[in-house]
């Protein structure tokens, strides 16, 4: 049986009747084929029905100016239609709040961070940046290339997965449990050998006996501190024959060695110097619209740009102000003066010497010498440097000792 | 039942037909209505009358001369016109 409405979408009005022939007007209904629903008889002078609304006008007809008729309700896509039609701009507000709840869901407005140990979130937030996720930015769908940027900056990180929650992407992050092999103490026989040439300025044998001493000249491979000891056995069951027994070498063995470093100048030093033009600007980026107005109107053949944020958020949508000057600027050379070029050699010495010297190493004694090539100028830097030379190397034990030990009487 | 009663039942357009099942009540036939009100529905079906009374009726559908009444009914009863009426 089908239902007491006219269906979903199908226009009906709900009427109501006064007057006294209602059995007339049905009766005529009947005659010209009008379809009536839910015909309910309130009292004798008042009843309500239903009918399609495109048949209304022939029904309205129909009861003449024996009845009054009143439409209590509409019903159908029609007057749905027509209510939109009639609040045009009520409808269009509700459809660009949903278009913006829709566009703001596109950008990511948080990101978490979980599971990092020894790492800190700021750095891993750092290399998220520099892969392209960070608050604001368009979610991008496939996030590899950040897991691998993520690999390849934390070797610590053993594990990444990252997946969106609405508008926050979650990152987890498993780091590999301590690796660092506890410290064994090693029992191999090793002598401490020369890494490279050099004279030796300190020995300091922690185990071992030390085969060189102050101003000894070494070359790479010479043994500095041994692992072997001869001693002569007290045990009365092998005789007082002298013995060898190997150790594991220790010490620090600091010696004068030369280094020579290279760096390159620039002759010339650009200076961007103020013509006192300047253009002011405003920058607004929301969502993936991007205005520059000091772009558009820059026509500046050189110049600097300075700018300060005034708003930046990412609720409900990522929005950056930034207010822009644009100064004009006139490009010039200058020669670099001696006095800066060696400065700025010495800053790079020292930068070395930060990177690569250990505690007790220091630089002795520095030589440079500069010559000019085309736009540039060459540094060769000579250093005599105190550093730690040794390095341990294992001691292969002879079999013609181990024969003569067992030999010895 | 007969082919005959058969098919004058089916083709007799000018005599009552009901169906009651529970609330609802399906009149055929409708010629015209006689009298409507909650509680009593008198239609005209060519040759005949049809009465149903009861209590809450309303008419749930009214096209194609069938009536879909919904409503308690107590009693139904068919009648025609006297013949001194018809002159």
């Amino acid at each position: 049986m089908k239902s007491g409405k006219f269906g979903f979408l199908k226009h009906y009005r709900r009427i109501r009747i006064e007057g006294t022939n209602l059995c007339e007007l049905i009766n005529k209904c009947i005659k010209n084929e009008i379809e009536l629903k839910n015909l309910h008889w309130k009292n004798n002078i008042e009843s309500t029905v239903e009918l399609p609304g495109e048949e209304f006008s022939r029904f309205r007809k129909l009861a003449g100016h024996s009845c009054r008729i009143y439409v209590i309700k509409e019903g159908g896509a029609v007057p749905v239609f027509r209510s939109f039609k009639a609040n045009l701009l009520t409808v269009a507000g509700a459809f660009l709040l949903g278009a913006l709840i829709f566009y703001q869901s596109l950008f990511i407005a948080e990101i978490r961070i979980e599971g990092y140990r020894s790492i800190d979130e700021a750095s891993i937030r750092e290399v998220l940046a520099e892969a392209g996720l960070y608050e604001g930015v368009r979610k991008p769908g496939d996030y590899n290339d950040v897991k691998n940027a993520i690999y390849e900056n934390f070797e610590k990180i053993t594990w990444v997965s990252i997946y969106e929650n609405g508008r926050m992407v979650k990152v987890n992050i498993a780091e590999a449990g301590n690796t660092e092999e506890a410290e064994v103490e090693e029992t191999s026989p090793v002598d401490i050998v020369a890494e490279r040439s050099g004279i030796i300025e300190r020995v300091i044998p922690l185990k071992g006996n030390a085969k060189v001493q102050k101003g000894d000249y070494v070359n790479k491979g010479d043994v500095l501190i041994s692992g072997r000891y001869k001693y002569q056995s007290t045990d009365y069951s092998k005789g007082d024959d002298f013995l060898v027994m190997y150790s594991h070498a220790e010490g620090q063995v600091l010696a004068k060695v030369p280094k020579r470093l290279t760096y390159y100048i620039e002759k010339n030093k650009r200076e961007k110097t103020p013509e006192g033009k300047w253009i002011p600007g405003v920058s607004i980026r929301a969502g993936d619209l991007k205005i520059d107005t000091a772009d558009a109107f820059n026509r500046f053949e050189a110049s600097v740009r300075y700018e300060k944020r005034v708003v930046n958020i990412v609720k409900p949508l990522p929005v950056d102000i930034r207010l822009v000057k644009i100064n004009q600027v006139a490009l010039t050379e200058k020669r670099q003066s001696p006095d800066k070029i060696r400065k700025v050699v010495e800053a790079a010495v020292r930068q070395y010497a930060r990177e690569n010297l250990g505690k007790d190493e220091k630089i002795l004694d520095m030589d440079v010498d500069y010559t000019e090539s085309q736009g540039l100028i060459k540094a060769d830097v000579l250093l005599e440097l105190l550093e730690d030379i040794g390095s341990e190397k294992p001691v292969k034990i002879k079999k013609e000792e181990k024969k003569s030990k067992e030999t010895t009487p | 039942m007969s082919i005959k009663d058969d098919l004058l039942f089916d083709f007799a357009i000018t005599m009552p037909r009901v169906l009651v099942s529970g609330r609802t009540t399906v009149l055929d036939n409708v010629k015209k209505l006689m009298l409507l009100t909650d509680s009593e529905i008198v239609v005209f079906n060519g040759q005949r009358y049809t009465s149903v009374t009861g209590s809450d009726f309303v008419v749930k559908e009214l096209k194609e001369e069938r009536m879909l009444v919904s409503g308690e009914v107590r009693e139904i009863r068919f009648f025609k016109a006297l013949q001194e009426n018809k002159d």
